[in-house]
């Protein structure tokens, strides 16, 4: 399928790479329609690239990358709405927000998204009692070094 | 905005399917247990607004920095890596989220 994207033009995007979110993200949920794109040089990172609004596109990322003791629990609401059958079936993203000063990049580890690898459905979970961050900082270390 | 006065334990009805009751009364907070409908979502208000917030300013950032993080990312998976050898496997290390398998 084609998809027109903010960074890399009209480009082909394949249908396993597709995703619906039934009740879009956070602030833009009138968008269902979104397209994972990766880029070699770019990994860990993958874009989320919205289909019906080509200005808007995440950075998104592992979040075990990020933090490696994240763990959260998945809602019975959610599994329904994911259609989700099998917890291998569960990928996960955060979304990061980019900056100039890399050293002050996070990720949002408060709402992550929840994607069902099989149906390829997926929503951003709002994690209501926990205290993770909407910025979690990518490079801790880094930013406490100051390097 | 209609402003009413309840008593612990008491409930308001929002139409036919939502209803909020007070759970407990604190100094200062009170306990509030909301029974609504699936697609209707209940969120604490400032998580709510600062999660939006945030996925306005990652869905419009650019893409400037984003190669120097892959540079780090990958500095970082190196040095954990030589880190990792000649150390036993933690175990009961995190594996991601939990999901319920539904009955």
């Amino acid at each position: 399928m084609k998809v027109t994207t903010r960074h890399f033009g009209d480009i082909e995007v394949d249908e396993k790479d597709l995703l619906t979110f039934p009740q879009g993200m956070v602030g833009f949920e009138n968008h269902q329609r979104f397209a994972i794109i990766r880029k070699p040089d770019e990994e860990p990172f993958e874009w989320l690239q919205c289909i019906t609004l080509p200005e808007l596109a995440f950075v998104v990322v592992d979040p075990l990358l990020v933090e490696a003791a994240y763990n959260f629990e998945v809602d019975d609401d959610t599994i329904d709405l994911l259609q989700l059958k099998d917890p291998q079936d569960v990928m996960l993203r955060a979304i990061v927000t980019v900056r100039n000063d890399v050293s002050k990049m996070t990720a949002n580890l408060l709402a992550p998204l929840v994607i069902n690898k099989v149906e390829q459905t997926a929503c951003q979970l709002i994690l209501n009692d926990s205290n993770y961050s909407t910025r979690y900082p990518l490079f801790a270390d880094n930013a406490a070094t100051g390097s | 905005m209609l402003i009413l006065t309840r008593k612990l334990g008491e409930t308001i009805k929002i139409g036919d399917e939502i209803s909020v009751k007070i759970i407990e009364l604190g100094r200062h907070f009170v306990k509030i247990g909301i029974e609504a409908p699936r697609n209707v979502k209940v969120h604490r208000e400032e998580i709510y607004d600062r999660i939006r917030e945030e996925n306005i300013l990652a869905g419009k950032a650019g893409d400037s920095g984003l190669s120097e993080a892959v540079r780090l990312f990958k500095a970082r998976g190196q040095a954990m890596k030589k880190a990792a050898q000649g150390e036993p496997e933690v175990d009961g290390a995190s594996d991601g989220p939990v999901v319920r398998k539904k009955n």
